[in-house]
């Protein structure tokens, strides 16, 4: 169970919002998102770390030109392509696309975490981290998320026959590859 | 989970099929421990540098750097105004050179010097007879520049200097004897 914080910090004199008012609002489906992006429990924390640090300094500045959940997932998914850069340069940074290591460092995790990563590991999560990240956003944000195609525009800064195309390209590479699991 | 035979499906047909796997997925939720570790995080951030530190470092780091540039400007300039000053006093403070004239004449009962340097005014300018000879002489010193210059025989009769050979004519038609005096090696040497 999180904490009870009596952190009361950055309130935003322009827009009314406080940290902990987005925090609050956007934790799980930031979460939730970076798992899906990633299969991992470890890199997802640190990626949600990293965003809502973003959003702490940024909620000064922010200036309510858009939703708030439509500003915390824009920066989420700049950190995370921030994320796969810098993994493409820097050999230490551990490889999830093949999903190999979603239970490799479950020692810090709760059961019920180690049971879902053991549980993903085997489905359609297997083949979405197989896929290049630059079709698996829209992929995760378009099936996982729900969000219309103008929406993941928005989001991503991409055009819609952009995502179109990304999206009909991940739909016949995950059914090829999960019909050859058969 | 379904397994897909793949080639006869259509486009939407994978759509849907796509949409009921990834709706079996579990929503995940953040950990409480994460959601502490960001307020953690904050927190020190914070404590490195809260923004009334920063305004406090900032004018202190630009009071720094005008002190370097003061100082820097004070050891670029002063050898460099010491220099210019040397070379100025140099070329401002003129030579003086004390010369010594010598005219001959032994009937003569006084004779003056006149010239540039005096303005061609005699007073004070009468030259002195060497004892028991015929020679005229008068020391004057004198800044360099060029002067021209006679002799005045007993108030009456104008002569150029018999010993120099440089002589000009003045505006009225007269020759005048010429003196340059100029360090023409030392001139050579500063060019």
């Amino acid at each position: 169970m999180p904490m009870n914080h009596s952190y009361s910090g950055a309130c935003v004199e322009q827009t009314g919002y406080t940290f902990e008012t987005v925090l609050n609002k956007n934790k799980d489906a930031i979460f939730n998102l970076f798992f899906r992006l990633t299969g991992d429990f470890h890199v997802s924390e640190d990626l949600f770390q990293e965003t809502f640090l973003k959003v702490h300094t940024g909620l000064r500045n922010f200036k309510g030109n858009a939703k708030p959940s439509t500003w915390v997932y824009t920066i989420a998914l700049n950190v995370f392509r921030d994320y796969v850069r810098k993994k493409k340069w820097n050999p230490f940074i551990q490889e999830i696309t093949d999903c190999e290591n979603l239970d490799s460092r479950a020692d810090s995790q709760t059961p019920e975490e180690q049971y879902i990563q053991r549980e993903e590991k085997a489905g359609i999560q297997k083949h979405v981290c197989a896929l290049k990240p630059a079709l698996r956003v829209p992929v995760i944000l378009h099936y996982i998320e729900g969000f219309s195609i103008p929406r993941i525009c928005e989001l991503t800064g991409r055009s819609a026959s952009d995502i179109k195309v990304s999206l009909h390209r991940a739909r016949r590479i995950l059914k090829k590859r999960m019909g050859s699991e058969q | 989970m379904k397994k897909y035979r793949g080639d006869g499906m259509d486009e939407e047909h994978i759509n849907r099929e796509l949409r009921r796997e990834f709706s079996s997925l579990v929503r995940i939720k953040a950990p409480g421990r994460v959601i502490d570790s960001v307020y953690h995080r904050i927190r020190e951030e914070e404590g490195k540098a809260k923004p009334g530190e920063t305004r406090m470092l900032t004018p202190r780091r630009i009071r720094w750097q005008v002190a370097a540039a003061v100082l820097m400007t004070l050891v670029v300039s002063i050898p460099l105004t010491i220099l210019l000053t040397r070379n100025f006093t140099e070329t401002a403070v003129q030579k003086t050179y004390i010369v010594r004239f010598i005219y001959e004449n032994e009937t003569a009962e006084t004779v003056h010097i006149m010239g540039d340097f005096n303005n061609w005014h005699r007073e004070g300018f009468r030259m002195q007879r060497i004892e028991d000879t015929p020679y005229w002489t008068a020391e004057l010193e004198l800044t360099e520049g060029i002067y021209k210059y006679a002799f005045l025989i007993d108030n009456e009769v104008w002569t150029v200097d018999p010993l120099s050979m440089l002589r000009v004519k003045d505006n009225f038609g007269n020759e005048n004897s010429l003196i340059v005096l100029f360090d023409d090696t030392e001139e050579r040497t500063r060019l």
